[in-house]
C-alpha cells in the first residue's frame, strides 16, 4: 500500500511516499535519491524494492531531498557541484531529520539508511549525524569511496608565477585539455581501459595505503559507525566485462569492521541495479541481511528492539 | 512565493491501479494546467525541472497537477500491463478527477515528449479547453525506438561483442509478444503494437499554434533544443549522470528557466481569458 506524504524541512516542503507494512517487527526503511534521480530511481527500483519489504513486514519510506524530484528547494546548477555537495555530507542533516521524523510518526524502533551511489554516501553521513535518527543498519548500493571532481578544473592564476610554475601549469592544462578530449571520443572505454592496465603495472601504490582522491570523511565516518556496532550491508554492482580494478575500499574498511559489514556482490548488472536481474539480486541481499538485524546488535546508546 | 499548504500528494483510484498526483494549487486560479509527463525513461532527467515549471504556473495563478502514469515512478501497477492506450486513459481519468476541481476554471492539457502526442489525442478528443505540448513525439514508435537505444547501448556496455542482438530483432521479440528489458522497465508486445497505432494528428503535427476547428479551442506546438536541459534529456547531461572514474563533465543540473518559462504562463493566462469571455457570452 503507498501513500503519499510530506515533510516539512528548513521552510521546505519535501514530498515522498510511505510502503505501510501489514504487521511490522519495528525496522522501518528509508532509501535516499540515487544521486540527482527522483525518489523512484532508475527503472522505479527503490519503488518496487519498498514495495517488496513492506510486504516482509518492513515499512518503507522514500523522500525527494530538497530540489530533487517533487520536493522543494534548489539543487547546484552543475551536477559537478552536487556530487561536491553530497560527498561533503551536504545533505545528511535533512536525512537524519527526515528518518527521525519517520520514527516518531511511524512508532519505529529503528530505521535502515538506503542508497545508491551518492544515496548511500548520504546515508552513512547521515547516520554518523543521528540526532535520534536510531540509526540501526545501512544498505550501501555501488557507494563510490572516492571524490568527483570537475573535468574543468579553474585556471591557475598564472600573473607573478615564475617560468618553471608556467610551464608546468601550461603541461597540466594541457593533459586534462587532452583527457577530456579522449572523455569525449567514442572509443574512450578502450582508452580508459588501457589507460588503467598501464597503470596497475606501473603503480608504485603501498599496499594497503589509501589513493591520494579517497573521499576520507566517508571513510572515517563508516569505520566510525561500524566501531559503534551499526550494522551495514555494502552492495556492489560487477558488468559482466570487468571494469578497471581499482583500490579495494570495502577490504580497507572490512579488515576494521569485522562481521559488521557485510558484502553481497552481484554479477552482471551495473551501477543502478536494472539490468540482467540486479534489481531481484539487490531485493534478495537486503531482504537476507534485514533478517540479521537481531536485538542487541543495535549501536551503542542506540534503541533497543 | 510558493504557498507550502497548497501543494499536496494524492493518490487517485484509475482503472485498478493507484495514479499519484501532485497538485500546485493557486488561491485564486484563473486557470488549471494538467502536466502530461514524458516517457517513463525521460522522467528520471527531467522531473525536477518539470516540477519548478509546475510551480512557477502556481506563482503565477495558475493551478497545476502533474502525474505519474499506471505502472511507473509513484503510480501502482506492472510496467508490463501498460500501454500507451492506458496512458492515454490515465490522462482522461485525471481530466475526470480535475472537472470537478476546476470551479468552472479553463483546464488546459499540457505535455512534454510522449505527454504531448497523448495531451494531443485526449484535446482531439474533446478534453480541456486549451493544448500546449513541448517537444511532442510524433508518434508512439518514435518513442519506443529511442528508448531501444538505451538497450543497444547497454548491450554494447554489457554483452561481448557476440552476444550483442540488433534492433530489429528486439523488435521482433516484442512483436511475437516476448518481454524485453530496457531500463529498468520490461516492454511487453502491447506496448509495442500500441506505439504502432498512435500518431499525431496532422493539424497538430508542426510547430506552430491554432485553434482547433469545431470548437475555437487554442493549441501551441513547440520544439525545444537543448538549452532546455534538464528538461529535455542531452547528451552532455546523460555523461555527467554517469561519469567514469572521478572526472565529472560539465552539465547543468538545475536552470533558471523564468525566461523560458513566463511567455508559456502568459500564453495560457491569455488564452484562458479568452475560453473564460467566450463562455460567459455563451
Amino acid at each position: 500500500m503507498r501513500d503519499a506524504i510530506t515533510l516539512s524541512w528548513d521552510g521546505l516542503r519535501l514530498h515522498g511516499t510511505a510502503h505501510l507494512a501489514p504487521s511490522g517487527n519495528g525496522i522501518g526503511i528509508m532509501f535516499i535519491n540515487s544521486g540527482s534521480l527522483p525518489r523512484s530511481s532508475r527503472g522505479d527500483l527503490y519503488a518496487h524494492l519498498a514495495d517488496s519489504l513492506a510486504e516482509q513486514g518492513y515499512p518503507s519510506f522514500r523522500f525527494d531531498l530538497p530540489g530533487l524530484g517533487d520536493s522543494q528547494g534548489e539543487v547546484p546548477q552543475e551536477f559537478v557541484e552536487f556530487y561536491r555537495l553530497v560527498q561533503e555530507s551536504a545533505y545528511a542533516g535533512c536525512a537524519a531529520a527526515m528518518a527521525r521524523e519517520l520514527r516518531r510518526t511511524y512508532g519505529l524502533q529503528g530505521i535502515v539508511l538506503a542508497g545508491i551511489c551518492g544515496g548511500a554516501q548520504t546515508s552513512v553521513f547521515a547516520a554518523a549525524k543521528d540526532h535520534g535518527a536510531g540509526v540501526t543498519g545501512l544498505v550501501l548500493l555501488d557507494m563510490p569511496f572516492f571524490l568527483y571532481r570537475s573535468s574543468n578544473p579553474p585556471a591557475p592564476k598564472k600573473a607573478g608565477l615564475p617560468l618553471r610554475k608556467r610551464v608546468l601549469a601550461g603541461i597540466a592544462g594541457a593533459k586534462l585539455r587532452i583527457r577530456d578530449w579522449v572523455l569525449s571520443q567514442k572509443w574512450e572505454p578502450v582508452a580508459t581501459k588501457a589507460y588503467y592496465r598501464m597503470k596497475k603495472m606501473t603503480s608504485r601504490t603501498k599496499a594497503g595505503a589509501l589513493p591520494p582522491n579517497s573521499n576520507q570523511v566517508l571513510i572515517k565516518a563508516l569505520s566510525g559507525l561500524l566501531d559503534q556496532g551499526v550494522a551495514a550491508l555494502m552492495v556492489t554492482a560487477h558488468p559482466p566485462i570487468p571494469e578497471p580494478q581499482t583500490f579495494d575500499y570495502i577490504g580497507y574498511v572490512a579488515a576494521r569492521a569485522g562481521e559488521r559489514l557485510q558484502h553481497a556482490k552481484i554479477q552482471g548488472t551495473t551501477h543502478s541495479f536494472v539490468e540482467k536481474g540486479g534489481a531481484e539480486a539487490v531485493l534478495d541481499a537486503i531482504a537476507g541481511w534485514l533478517k540479521t538485524l537481531t536485538p542487541g546488535r543495535s549501536r551503542a546508546g542506540g534503541p533497543s528492539f | 512565493m510558493i504557498k507550502s499548504e497548497l501543494e499536496k500528494g494524492r493518490y487517485l483510484e484509475l482503472g485498478g491501479e493507484r495514479v499519484y498526483t501532485l497538485s500546485f494549487g493557486a488561491e485564486a486560479p484563473a486557470a488549471w494546467v494538467l502536466l502530461c509527463g514524458p516517457f517513463p525513461t525521460d522522467r528520471l532527467y527531467s522531473l525536477a525541472a518539470w516540477v519548478k515549471w509546475a510551480r512557477y504556473l502556481a506563482g503565477r495563478d495558475i493551478a497545476a497537477v502533474r502525474f505519474d502514469y499506471s505502472g511507473t515512478g509513484e503510480s501502482t501497477g506492472r510496467f508490463p500491463d501498460m500501454d500507451f492506450d492506458r496512458w492515454r486513459r490515465d490522462i482522461e481519468g485525471v481530466c475526470d478527477w480535475l472537472a470537478g476541481q476546476t470551479k468552472g476554471r479553463p483546464l488546459f492539457l499540457h505535455g512534454l515528449g510522449m505527454g504531448g502526442l497523448l495531451a494531443q489525442k485526449a484535446f482531439a478528443a474533446g478534453l480541456g479547453d486549451g493544448l500546449l505540448m513541448w517537444s511532442p513525439s510524433p508518434n508512439g514508435l518514435e518513442i519506443l525506438k529511442q528508448g531501444l537505444m538505451i538497450r543497444l547501448s547497454m548491450d554494447m556496455l554489457l554483452c561481448r561483442a557476440a552476444d550483442r542482438k540488433p534492433a530489429n530483432e528486439y523488435i521482433q521479440d516484442l512483436k511475437s509478444g516476448r518481454q524485453v528489458q530496457i531500463d529498468g522497465y520490461s516492454w511487453s508486445g502491447a506496448l509495442w503494437t500500441s506505439g504502432e497505432r498512435l500518431f499525431m494528428d496532422k493539424p497538430y503535427a508542426s510547430p506552430g499554434e491554432g485553434v482547433e476547428g469545431g470548437s475555437g479551442r487554442p493549441w501551441r506546438h513547440v520544439v525545444l533544443d537543448d538549452r532546455a536541459s534538464p528538461l529535455v534529456k542531452s547528451q552532455s547531461m546523460l555523461r555527467a549522470m554517469n561519469p567514469r572514474a572521478a572526472v565529472v563533465p560539465s552539465a547543468p543540473l538545475s536552470r533558471d528557466f523564468r525566461g523560458f518559462f513566463e511567455p508559456h504562463a502568459a500564453w495560457i493566462l491569455e488564452k484562458a481569458q479568452g475560453t473564460s469571455n467566450a463562455n460567459r457570452h455563451a
